[in-house]
């Protein structure tokens, strides 16, 4: 058997047992949406409190609860900017994968044209 | 004209009947075909290394690679690349399935894209843009 043929045949007989596999590892590993993880329009009371927060340490002088709560806005901020660049990762890897099934579907065609012996 | 030309002209559009079955590959003939030209599209391939890379199906890519190690040993190794609505999934052996993306994600985008290209000059006569036989 050849080597390009052993791998097909290996393929076509580990093809049922990996699909349900690989749908699971697919649902998991899926890039999430922004929306779904982080659900931080400002006008929610958990964004309302840390703007209250905010303008408190503002005015008042500097504690350290007032500082803890400075590292959490910002690091909520930075989980914030680092799932919008996730974001757009994603939309760049939606797009590859998009031509990719298009050029494989062309492939494809081309392959059954031939075995039909069609020009 | 014979009766056998002329119904072979016929039935298969050339004098000769044999041609239709000589120019008629398997699947899995096209697919070899595929891999020896695929597995030059990476650049030289190492002394001892053998690579191929080919599309298997609509959503499946695979790049295999084998060489001799240093005790004059087979190893070998296997890349399943799945290609998903959202993505493009590298699964291998002993290791975690993920998503590639970056640098990873262009150049297989790129490789792909040049294998289309010349898979469809060079295997199936057609022009990769309109998939037209080209002209002969």
């Amino acid at each position: 058997m050849q080597r390009t043929d052993s791998l097909i045949h290996h393929h076509d007989i580990a093809a049922t047992q990996y699909d349900a596999a690989v749908r699971d590892a697919v649902a998991l590993a899926a890039p999430k949406r922004v929306d779904d993880t982080f659900r931080f329009p400002s006008r929610t009371p958990e964004a309302q409190r840390l703007r209250q927060v905010a303008a408190r340490t503002a005015r008042a002088p500097r504690t350290s609860d007032a500082i803890r709560d400075q590292h959490i806005d910002s690091a909520v901020q930075n989980a914030f900017k680092q799932a919008q660049k996730q974001q757009a990762n994603s939309d760049e890897m939606r797009v590859y994968a998009q031509w990719v099934l298009h050029a494989n579907a062309a492939l494809e065609g081309m392959r059954q044209k031939a075995v039909r012996g069609e020009r | 004209m014979s009766f056998f030309v002329s119904a072979s002209k016929m039935l298969f559009g050339s004098s000769d009947p044999l041609a239709v079955f000589r120019t008629r590959p398997t699947r899995r003939q096209l697919i070899q075909r595929e891999s020896e030209l695929g597995g030059q599209l990476f650049g030289p391939v190492p002394a001892g290394h053998h690579r191929q890379f080919f599309n298997l199906d609509t959503t499946t890519w695979i790049w295999y690679e084998e060489w001799m190690n240093e005790k004059g040993e087979l190893e070998s190794t296997t890349t399943r690349y799945e290609v998903h609505e959202n993505g493009i999934l590298k699964v291998q052996d002993n290791a975690p399935y993920y998503f590639i993306e970056g640098q990873e994600l262009v150049n297989l985008t790129a490789a792909i894209q040049t294998y289309y290209q010349r898979v469809s000059r060079e295997i199936y006569h057609r022009d990769p843009a309109t998939a037209q036989p080209l002209a002969a």
